[in-house]
């Protein structure tokens, strides 16, 4: 159909759009030929100008992605919901800081935030890389190129390619009836919103650190292509070594705040559910940990080149290979948070093996010629036992990334590999051994020497730190009540590489702060470890409550679950809290279900603690119950609770007449219901309540009605309310759920002053909790900040 | 040989292992038929929810026990009992896994249910 055909569209900002995208893809590829020419050329001049050239098609590309950026944020934050993009991701309602947030919920935004980053972290690579620039920005440009095409959404000889975030709602779903008409805007309310379980603060947060995470392994990358291209294979190791702490604590912080957002946030019971998506973003994590020490070992011994180009380069593909899972659609069934497919697998695929390929061959071709030393290492040496620790970090990123693959062996081999019923506990059983052995590297290694280390010196050093971890162990076996032989020996090889460290910061290095960053990190693991081992080896489910469940209803054994039943008023006893569920408050969309924590001391018979959690739920329309939990954070444990059902107020049995029972009454008269006596007070004109919000040529009243219940002998009070807009008639009923009762005005006959009230009976009020109690789970928070800043003391430390 | 080289091997045999468990462990995604005939084994099985069938979910009585019907890729119907709180928008999914074993009664009893929906939160219509 002709443009201007549909009324108040505007289609400038997506032509703008579509515009900048090819912009950026065309001015990326001409910088990575410019780049490249430059790379490989001998001679100065020509190497200098063609250098200048890609300098300046790069500023093309950070001005055409800026362009895009702007161009996306004005759509949304305007509401053209002409553009499907902004229809799908965001609405009307939305707060700014989750417009925000939006542009990274689909896919096309978060390949642009991906692209945003790299512009950032390009840009200071140009400024930075001095003699390596021309060859990392050549290759650098070529994965812009790439992402370029993510985005492009063209037809190019009958392939679509890419998926514009700048589509119109009416091209992509052209054939409703709706967008038959020119005036199907003004029919479009509202968008269809962020996806009720992103919309959390961490949405805001979490995924631009993720991304910048992921980005950042890019760089590095960019340097091991160049150095093979040009056989240049040792001085490309100075100026890569921050980049390689950036990316470890950046991409280290966005999975870790990933866990948090899910503990906090998100039901799954934990902060590690060993799920095929968090999965995807560790494996790369850890090898790019495994990286970062051997490239460590190069730098002091000369050993541990080679692997050192494999592990930067495998950390790259594995971002890619992490992307093409979850954006494949082909994660399924096995994951519950995994993208839909929008065709780009195949693109996916291919960009994944490009580079895949490239190195593959690069190396082969070059494996040769890196230098190696002949010369075995010393066993003795720190050399020697940090590359076997980088070997069982890539065992361990095997197994993770082997498991996680599943659907794609299943895809490739026409297998049906189902995961294990025990997840959680499949890996654990495997990478508690990894943790132990790495933590045992971690607390001995840095008493070795590179090269050559006195045995007996090492072992005087060791053998303190040594004997007050197993002190400390047996302490707190005895208090945690760890039982388990695994988590026994998981426990003391955590609080050995904490001790080890900190021992080796005031007596090796003179508590030089300046020196102690790889110390540091290795503490915060060592923290993290062992707030993982204690919070979820000995996490318990409480509400289990058994005495409840198998006498208050009816003795039946079986009926003993994770979730306690709690009615609205009654008191339940749950481990050593008195629960009552106090009622809830809409504060749209979210539903608080205040319940209210009562502890005794029997002896003194005394309340000796009290307070009130608010979990909330959205029960949405399109998703049903969306629990978020609320937790009562003690120093030494958590106590973790979510609602997990509540009743299903849309199927009221209105029908059933034993249920319900209607009156007419005027003003000012009392009238006898099946539920004791009402008095209609008189008229509101301008009610008030949560689901009624005046517009301007409503007719709304609020019955002020009193009830007197014959049971209890009390008055209360309720306003149901009745509205006319836009000549449809609405009603908002009014509850009082002490009584389990339900007020609705049904009818207005004005000429008899009368109105017409309907009374029904309602299920009674209760929800369904669960909770869990996380003994210690601080330990695991203090050593991600712990191991961040250890990673910030080392990151200031090199790049000076 | 050097130290190192064992090394490599025993990370090898590690990885091997990790493969050998990985396929051993794997539970399989079957039939209800073929969960009747093996009842100790615990499976996945991929059906879709009969939605015209009772769905029986008392969280005043009961509030740990759901059953509904589900009728797997095979075309097999059986109830299935969760214990557990009803997930709240069964109706709204299109496949469900249910993972677990069929038990003695011949209701399939599950440990977890996974729900799919195949376009998560985009909807295709608007009217």
């Amino acid at each position: 159909m002709e443009a201007g055909f549909f009324e108040n569209e505007h289609l400038l900002p997506g032509q703008f759009g579509y515009l900048f995208v090819i912009f950026f893809l065309v001015a990326s590829s001409c910088s990575s030929i410019a780049y490249f020419f430059s790379f490989f050329s001998n001679d100065d001049i020509l190497k200098k100008s063609w250098l200048k050239l890609g300098r300046i098609f790069y500023c093309v590309h950070v001005i055409a992605i800026a362009g895009i950026l702007l161009v996306l944020y004005y759509c949304i934050f305007n509401h053209l919901f002409e553009y499907q993009y902004v229809w799908q991701h965001s609405s009307t309602k939305m707060p700014i800081y989750y417009l925000l947030a939006c542009f990274w919920e689909g896919q096309e935004g978060s390949f642009l935030l991906w692209a945003v980053w790299h512009s950032v972290l390009g840009t200071i690579l140009l400024f930075k890389a001095r003699e390596w620039e021309s060859g990392t920005m050549a290759i650098f440009c070529t994965i812009q190129f790439f992402l370029a095409t993510m985005i492009l959404g063209i037809d190019i000889l009958g392939v679509h390619i890419g998926s514009s975030p700048f589509l119109l709602l009416r091209d992509y779903m052209g054939e409703a009836p709706i967008f038959k008409m020119p005036n199907y805007l003004s029919m479009i309310e509202d968008g269809n919103g962020l996806n009720p379980l992103l919309q959390n603060y961490w949405m805001v947060i979490h995924p631009p650190i993720l991304f910048l995470g992921f980005a950042s392994t890019t760089i590095p990358f960019c340097f091991v292509i160049a150095a093979l291209l040009k056989k240049n294979y040792t001085t490309w190791i100075k100026p890569v070594f921050p980049w390689m702490l950036f990316s470890g604590s950046i991409l280290g912080t966005g999975i870790l705040m990933g866990g948090a957002w899910a503990y906090e946030a998100l039901t799954f019971g934990g902060f590690w559910a060993w799920d095929p998506v968090e999965n995807a973003s560790l494996v790369p994590w850890i090898t790019l940990i495994a990286g970062l020490h051997t490239l460590l070992v190069y730098k002091s011994t000369g050993y541990s080149l080679r692997i050192t180009f494999v592990l930067i380069a495998v950390t790259f593909v594995l971002v890619l290979y992490s992307t093409f899972l979850t954006r494949s659609g082909i994660l399924g069934d096995s994951s519950v948070h995994s993208f839909t497919d929008l065709g780009m697998s195949g693109q996916l695929l291919i960009y994944l093996l490009t580079y895949l390929i490239l190195f593959i061959v690069l190396i082969i071709y070059n494996w040769k010629s890196i230098p190696e030393i002949k010369k075995e290492e010393n066993t003795y040496s720190r050399e020697f036992w940090m590359f076997v620790g980088a070997l069982i970090l890539s065992v361990s990123a095997f197994q993770i990334g082997f498991d996680t693959s599943r659907e794609v062996i299943n895809k490739v081999l026409g297998t049906k590999l189902a995961p294990p019923v025990d997840v959680i506990g499949h890996y654990n059983r495997f990478q508690i051994w990894v943790a132990i052995l790495i933590a045992l590297l971690t607390a001995s290694i840095q008493y070795l020497k590179y090269k050559n280390t006195d045995r007996y010196q090492f072992l005087k050093k060791l053998l303190f730190p040594f004997v007050i971890s197993v002190i400390l162990s047996f302490g707190f076996v005895w208090f945690w009540h760890i039982f388990k032989w695994q988590n026994i020996v998981l426990l003391f090889a955590c609080i050995f590489t904490i001790t080890a460290n900190i021992y080796y910061i005031l007596n090796t290095l003179k508590r030089n702060m300046r020196l102690s960053g790889a110390s540091v990190a290795h503490i915060g693991f060592g923290l993290i470890m062992l707030g993982i081992l204690v919070s979820a080896g000995t996490k318990r489910v409480i509400s289990n409550n058994s005495d409840f469940s198998v006498e208050d209803r009816g003795g039946d054994k079986n009926n003993v679950g994770d979730n306690v039943l709690l009615f609205k008023g009654s008191k339940v006893r749950m481990d050593e809290y008195t629960l009552t569920y106090l009622g809830d408050s809409l504060a749209s969309p979210n539903t608080y279900y205040k319940i209210l924590y009562e502890k005794h001391d029997s002896a003194k018979n005394k309340l000796v603690e009290s307070f009130v959690l608010k979990p909330n739920a959205q029960i949405n329309p399109k998703m049903g119950l969306i629990a978020n939990p609320d937790t009562r954070h003690y120093l030494t444990k958590d106590i973790y609770n979510h609602i997990t059902s509540v009743p299903d107020r849309t199927v009221d049995d209105i029908i059933d007449p034993e249920k319900m029972d209607t009156i007419l009454i005027a003003v000012g008269d009392t009238a006898q219901t099946k539920w004791g006596k009402i008095f209609f007070d008189g008229i509101n004109p301008s009610p008030q309540h949560i689901y009624y919000q005046y517009k301007d040529g409503d007719i709304a009243i609020g019955a002020k009605i009193v009830v007197l219940s014959g049971d209890t002998n009390k008055t209360y009070v309720a306003e149901p309310i009745y509205y006319i807009r836009e000549n449809k008639v609405n009603y908002i009923p009014s509850v009082i759920s002490d009584l389990g009762l339900n007020y609705t005005v049904t009818e207005i006959i004005p000429d008899r002053k009368l109105i017409k009230i309907a009374i029904h009976k309602t299920a009674p009020d209760y929800v369904t909790l669960k909770a869990i109690v996380f003994p210690y789970i601080n330990l695991l928070w203090i050593g991600c900040f712990v191991m961040v800043i250890g990673f910030v003391i080392s990151l200031w430390r090199r790049s000076n | 040989m050097k130290i190192l080289h064992i090394f490599l091997l025993i990370v090898i045999a590690v990885c091997i292992a990790a493969v050998v468990s990985t396929v051993g462990k794997s539970t399989t995604y079957e039939s209800f038929a073929y969960a009747t005939l093996n009842p100790d084994e615990e499976l996945h099985v991929v059906g879709n929810l009969m939605k015209d069938r009772e769905m029986i979910y008392d969280p005043a009585t009961k509030p740990n026990y759901f059953e509904f019907w589900l009728i797997d890729l095979e075309g097999n119907e059986r109830q299935v009992v969760y214990k557990d709180t009803k997930p709240m928008d069964m109706e709204q999914s299109e496949r469900i896994v249910v993972i677990g074993s069929m038990g003695s009664d011949g209701k399939f009893q599950a440990d977890q249910i996974l729900k799919k929906c195949p376009s998560k939160y985009s909807e295709k219509n608007i009217d």
